[in-house]
């Protein structure tokens, strides 16, 4: 655990510079996991936990994510998100894509490059209905999932071999060469080509930029509509002393779960969702008392588009393990919306009880604001000769 | 782009010894993320401009030597090493493309790109153009 801490602290950190450096606000960030939908571990796993996993195979998957959820009404807790890709922040980093590919070949390589780990921090604590003394505990979260069938990694054959038909084109490499003075009769022609020319080259950079985007793109399309996936997720929270913690205070796990999730469809153009899921879950109601423990099923869809996100989400119980005395029940309704930049605001229901109804009676409604960036990471350039 | 780029060059070589020029491109140095590159070779030669295209993803080191009606029978000409940079996680990409056109008569001109891909830019170009000149 303290493991964990010390690499959200650590990329904390890098997040930051990144944040201060000149291009950090150019980027153009949409959100990859929350807003495509695809590839997101999801039908009812622990919202602040694991509810957005980050997949290679989202076009836009990243090394690392920041999130900053904050719950303005009863959302849940504040929570500072860390989402990454272990194969990128291991090895990735420093690879380009056919060694990507290559390194797939081992099992492990494969699993790792296809595969999401999260952590988080909040303050206070899970329990609900029980409220502390601001500060005296925090909770730690930490999930993991990784996609057993691996068809849909932008490292698969059908990604790669969509890439490859992209980059082959012979129009992307259009690039005008600079003017030759023998080509012009005269000097003023020779001079105004110059003076031309940096524009027509941007010309042709940018048409070139648009053509891979759109193609990019289209291959994570082409890649999601044609194959599922197979989600193995892990996760557990735990609380622990905060700040200003009192004497006796100690760490105790609140939950902790096993789920594998299956992405039943997944259009490629609508960009629907439908997962379903079973899951196993150790649960503290409330501090001292055992744990329950249980199997749900969960059922998810979710819609999304490049601004927009909306999910709709329920789980029931259907089998209690050892002395665990209560059926639970789930439904979530959530949206998201981009504002500007890296900021999304998300307004929700959910409502948890014994039973669907129950859950549905229980309903209350959460409003959330998220701050997302990329935090880069930071490796010195070698000094360029001259 | 950074300042300490250095993009294109001129470099004077008699027509005399232009055959048998090599462009020797190195792997790249930095943040790569696994982006995807690919390579194309493009030259001017006698007033006709004409591609050299590399099937597969650059994966570096590369020397491509060059036909030897590539570099220009006429006075001037260019060679043009451009690759299509395809940053395929979104995370961006930061590193250093160097290459080197270099001559049997051990004539030899380094250019480089201080390339930065910032987090979902998506794609970009990296292009080194030397300009040939009797």
């Amino acid at each position: 655990m303290r493991a964990a801490l010390a690499v959200v602290l650590l990329l904390c950190g890098a997040a930051a510079r990144a944040q201060g450096s000149p291009d950090a606000g150019t980027a153009e960030l949409d959100f990859p996991s929350f807003l495509r939908g695809g590839s997101e571990a999801a039908a009812g796993l622990d919202i602040a936990t694991a509810g957005e996993i980050v997949h290679p195979s989202n076009p836009a998957a990243l090394v690392a994510s920041l999130r900053n959820a904050g719950a303005v009404l009863k959302g849940g807790q504040t929570s500072f998100v860390l989402q990454f890709n272990p194969y990128l922040l291991t090895k990735g980093y420093e690879q380009l894509y056919p060694e990507a590919r290559a390194a797939r070949k081992q099992r492990l390589n494969r699993y790792l490059q296809d595969s999401a780990v999260t952590l988080a921090l909040a303050d206070d604590t899970p329990y609900e209905g029980l409220t502390f003394d601001k500060g005296r505990f925090a909770t730690v979260m930490a999930g993991a999932s990784v996609d057993v069938f691996g068809e849909r990694s932008i490292y698969g054959d059908a990604y790669s071999t969509c890439l490859d038909n992209v980059l082959v084109d012979p129009s992307l490499y259009e690039l005008p060469g600079p003017p030759l003075r023998d080509d012009f009769a005269s000097d003023a022609e020779f001079q105004k080509a110059v003076a031309d020319h940096p524009a027509a080259l941007e010309r042709a950079r940018q048409d070139g930029i648009q053509k891979m985007r759109l193609g990019l793109t289209s291959c994570a399309r082409q890649v999601r509509a044609s194959s599922s996936a197979l989600f193995v997720s892990v996760g557990g929270r735990w609380v622990t002393p905060g700040l200003k913690s009192q004497e006796g205070d100690g760490v105790a796990i609140q939950r902790g779960f096993g789920a594998a999730t299956l992405e039943l469809l997944s259009s490629g153009d609508a960009s629907v969702e439908a997962t379903l899921q079973l899951r196993a879950l150790y649960e503290r109601q409330s501090p001292g008392v055992p744990m329950s423990k249980w199997l749900d099923v969960g059922f998810s869809v979710g819609i999304a588009s490049p601004r927009f996100l909306l999910r709709l989400e329920a789980t029931q119980s259907f089998a209690k393990l050892e002395d665990t005395d209560t059926k639970r029940a789930s439904v979530v309704g959530s949206t998201r919306i981009v504002l500007a930049d890296n900021w999304t605001v998300g307004i929700g229901v959910q409502g948890t009880g014994e039973d669907m109804s129950d859950a549905i009676g229980q309903i209350h409604p959460s409003l959330t604001v998220n701050f997302g960036d990329l935090p880069k990471l930071l490796q010195p350039l070698p000094k360029p000769p001259g | 782009m950074a300042d300490n780029d250095k993009l294109s060059g001129t470099i004077q070589i008699a027509r005399a010894d232009r055959k048998g020029a090599k462009l020797v491109l190195e792997r790249p140095v930095g943040t790569l993320n696994t982006v995807a590159m690919r390579l194309v070779v493009s030259g001017k030669v006698a007033g006709q401009a004409r591609r050299q295209f590399h099937n597969a993803l650059f994966t570096g080191p590369e020397t491509v030597t060059l036909p030897d009606d590539f570099l220009p029978g006429a006075a001037q000409g260019w060679v043009q090493a451009t690759f299509a940079v395809a940053d395929v996680t979104g995370a961006g990409a930061t590193f250093v493309q160097k290459g080197t056109l270099v001559l049997p008569n051990g004539q030899k001109e380094l250019l480089w790109d201080e390339f930065n891909l910032p987090a979902g830019a998506q794609a970009d170009y990296i292009n080194l153009v030397w300009t040939v000149t009797e």
